[in-house]
């Protein structure tokens, strides 16, 4: 092992630095964008969540369809992580939620996300 | 200081009283977690934001209240990396990336250069590759468990533990070289 650098010299000890009063505004901040949030019904998130699964459903129809009829010629997909991300990004912020929660424990996922 | 079991509980019998325990307990070591990755306070304030609002929105996915702690990180790490990913933004982007090419801090309001010893030290975690940084401070500054932390990285807690005396290894001979 090599010697030299003590990790207790340095302790925790970082660069960073935030303005005063960072952390209170911060707080503030999150409680403001919380409230701000339309409530959302029932209803609306019920009928909202049998969308979703409906496209979801459909897609994964049409993906099996495809992976079983897919012609010699047809090429391997080519989307990249990157390809996906922009995708998301592109969506609302409340089917961003609605997938996020839907699918972050998915290992699956999870390993394509965190290769190791 | 709360413990974890106490805020969850809180948080179902009222959601917002609960989430202010939470606050107090979590928003420092959370935005600190999120800042190491991202480095610029702008950034980090961002992602600390965007962090807090979706535990919040999803806390009722949390489903183990043991890895309670695993959770809010695998939350605030996945939205860091969301950010580091659109900074790159070339090609695909994993935390298996050999080098990291940001071996340097950026120029920010909110970083002390005079510290050269700790602006040295954060070059050094800096160079690891990212998903060594994840293990290394996570362990180092935050103290979680390997456990916590396979949680997180979606590795095992033994390649979490190898990752981390790896990334201590590197990170002593980058602080006793002369970069």
């Amino acid at each position: 092992m090599e010697k030299g650098f003590d990790f207790n010299s340095i302790g925790k000890r970082m660069p960073y630095q935030v303005p005063d009063g960072f952390f209170d505004q911060l707080e503030k901040d999150v409680w403001k964008e919380i409230k701000e949030e339309p409530s959302q019904g029932k209803s609306k998130l019920c009928i909202r969540t049998h969308i979703v699964w409906g496209s979801i459903a459909t897609l994964a129809a049409g993906i099996a369809f495809l992976l079983l009829l897919r012609p010699v010629w047809m090429p391997e997909s080519t989307y990249s992580f990157s390809t996906v991300e922009e995708a998301f990004s592109n969506l609302c912020l409340e089917d961003q939620d609605y997938l996020f929660e839907t699918y972050q424990d998915d290992v699956f996922l999870d390993n394509v996300f965190l290769n190791e | 200081m709360t413990e974890d079991k106490e805020i969850i509980q809180a948080i179902r019998k009222n959601p917002e009283k609960g989430f202010r325990l939470f606050m107090d307990k979590y928003k420092k070591p959370v935005y600190w977690h999120i800042r190491r990755l991202v480095v610029s306070h702008a950034d980090a304030q961002d992602v600390a934001q965007e962090t807090f609002i979706r535990i919040f929105r999803s806390f009722s996915q949390c489903r183990d209240d043991n890895s309670f702690k695993a959770w809010i990180y695998r939350i605030a790490t996945r939205e860091a990396l969301r950010l580091m990913e659109s900074r790159h933004n070339e090609g695909s982007f994993s935390l298996e990336q050999a080098e990291a090419n940001v071996n340097r801090l950026p120029a920010d309001e909110y970083i002390d250069y005079s510290d050269l010893e700790s602006v040295k030290l954060q070059r050094a975690i800096r160079s690891l590759p990212t998903k060594q940084q994840l293990v290394f401070n996570l362990r180092y500054y935050d103290e979680l468990r390997y456990e916590e932390i396979a949680e997180i990285a979606a590795c095992t807690a033994q390649s979490a533990k190898a990752n981390y005396h790896i990334a201590k290894e590197k990170i002593i001979h980058y602080m006793n070289s002369n970069e």
